[in-house]
């Protein structure tokens, strides 16, 4: 391999940058670890943009050190083994053999129960990222097309944004404003098509800052959102509109 | 304009080696003066790196504040091997304020409802307002500056680069090789 042109591709600043797909990522990774030569040019891209920031640092308020550091006093630690008296002896172990084994036996069940806080976070995490990036998939999807749903006259300042892919079927929800309901009422969503009216699923108002996953919508020349009964309805109440918008 | 200083200087790595080896120490061991000593040491410069990609106050301190957070929780997953530890706090701090970038660009895809949104991407990463206020950039060829502003401060990928800026992927790399290196030249 020719280590040379392989540092002149420019492939190496593009893993500096983030730029790379997990497959080039390894790739990288796996002849720096082999070729000094790239492991060097690695770290003087790396330095040349440490310089670079270093040139343009900028002090932020004093302020914000102390409340970095009141948060991570907050952070729960990691669990530390509990102190325990040992049993006096009875089966002819000494005591200090009792005691080993129980700090062992302690420190074993903390290691493990750390391991199982850590793996936890980490599925929920990557649950979390993968969601994430589904979403940002689907909206990046050449297919996918925003709509604007307005408010009807009776809620003029009512907004809602729907994102649509015809082809997937798929559609998420974005509540831009939309009034607070009592208790027994929601929000449903309906899609039209040829005037027809079809339940598109419920709002959720507890996760109204985030993009909400709809029922699959196959066909649509409009959708819109009715006040309903908590639960939802059959067929939509058509005097309780609350925003609209044509695809 | 501010000339850049002495890599050697800028960098400090000769009496800042065993100061990062405190840090770190003190961080495995989850003590809060690891993270103080941190940000003394490395805030200036995380701050600067997330407000050129930010380019807003609040949103700086929050994404600031949030970096600071990662570090602190995955202090054990700093590898020496890979980079010293202040370019490892800059690789946080950026990729920090790269996603916030990103959830920008969503949010405001749903408000600009008829614009496409890669031509959105597109026009906000080569307008001229936001392109000249990052000072050494300028110094820079035109071809290099729209890599790295594309790829380094907007987060974008090897090939949305390519497609945003009309050029083949291998013209692409080639930039960024020569980019580097023209940029590196300042500090040397």
């Amino acid at each position: 391999m020719d280590i040379n042109a392989y540092i002149e591709s420019g492939i190496l600043e593009l893993y500096v940058m983030d730029a790379l797909s997990p497959a080039e990522i390894s790739e990288v990774e796996a002849l720096s670890a082999m070729h000094p030569a790239i492991k060097a040019r690695i770290r003087n891209i790396q330095d040349t943009f440490s310089a670079f920031a270093l040139h343009d640092a900028l002090p932020p308020r004093p302020a914000l050190k102390e409340a970095i550091m009141h948060q991570i006093e907050q952070t729960p630690l990691p669990v530390s083994p509990a102190v325990t008296t040992a049993p006096h002896s009875t089966t002819g172990l000494s005591t200090w053999a009792v005691l080993a084994i129980t700090a062992m036996v302690l420190a074993l069940s903390a290691l493990a129960y750390q391991a199982w806080i850590n793996q936890q976070a980490r599925a929920s995490c990557r649950q979390q990222t993968e969601e994430v990036q589904q979403k940002l998939n689907f909206l990046l999807n050449q297919g996918t097309i925003p709509i604007a749903l307005k408010g009807t006259e009776s809620h003029p300042d009512a907004l809602v944004t729907i994102f649509w892919n015809a082809r997937q079927g798929k559609t998420l929800l974005e509540i831009k404003n939309l009034p607070a309901l009592p208790d027994e009422l929601q929000y449903q969503l309906w899609s039209l098509k040829d005037g027809k009216p079809k339940s598109a699923g419920l709002l959720s108002m507890a996760n109204a800052g985030e993009l909400q996953s709809m029922l699959n919508v196959e066909e649509a020349d409009a959708f819109a959102i009715t006040i309903e009964q908590k639960g939802g309805v059959e067929s939509p109440t058509l005097n309780q509109m609350v925003v609209i918008g044509k695809v | 304009m501010t000339q850049p200083r002495k890599k050697a200087d800028t960098l400090g790595r000769d009496n800042s080696i065993t100061k990062d080896e405190q840090i770190i120490a003190l961080l495995l061991n989850r003590d809060p003066d690891g993270l103080a000593l941190l940000y003394d040491q490395y805030a200036k410069p995380m701050y600067g790196l997330i407000f050129q990609v930010l380019r807003n106050t609040p949103a700086a301190e929050e994404v600031l504040q949030d970096a600071m957070m990662k570090i602190w929780n995955k202090a054990t997953s700093y590898d020496p091997e890979k980079g010293n530890l202040i370019n490892w706090c800059l690789q946080i701090a950026r990729n920090t304020a790269i996603d916030r970038l990103r959830l920008k660009r969503i949010n405001a895809s749903s408000s600009e409802l008829t614009e496409n949104l890669s031509q959105q991407l597109q026009t906000a990463a080569l307008n001229p307002e936001t392109i000249g206020v990052r000072e050494l950039l300028v110094n820079l060829q035109p071809e290099h500056r729209d890599i790295l502003e594309l790829l380094y401060f907007q987060g974008y990928s090897q090939s949305e680069a390519a497609e945003a800026l009309n050029i083949p992927l291998g013209t692409l790399k080639t930039r960024c090789y020569a980019a580097i290196n023209q940029l590196s030249a300042m500090f040397t």
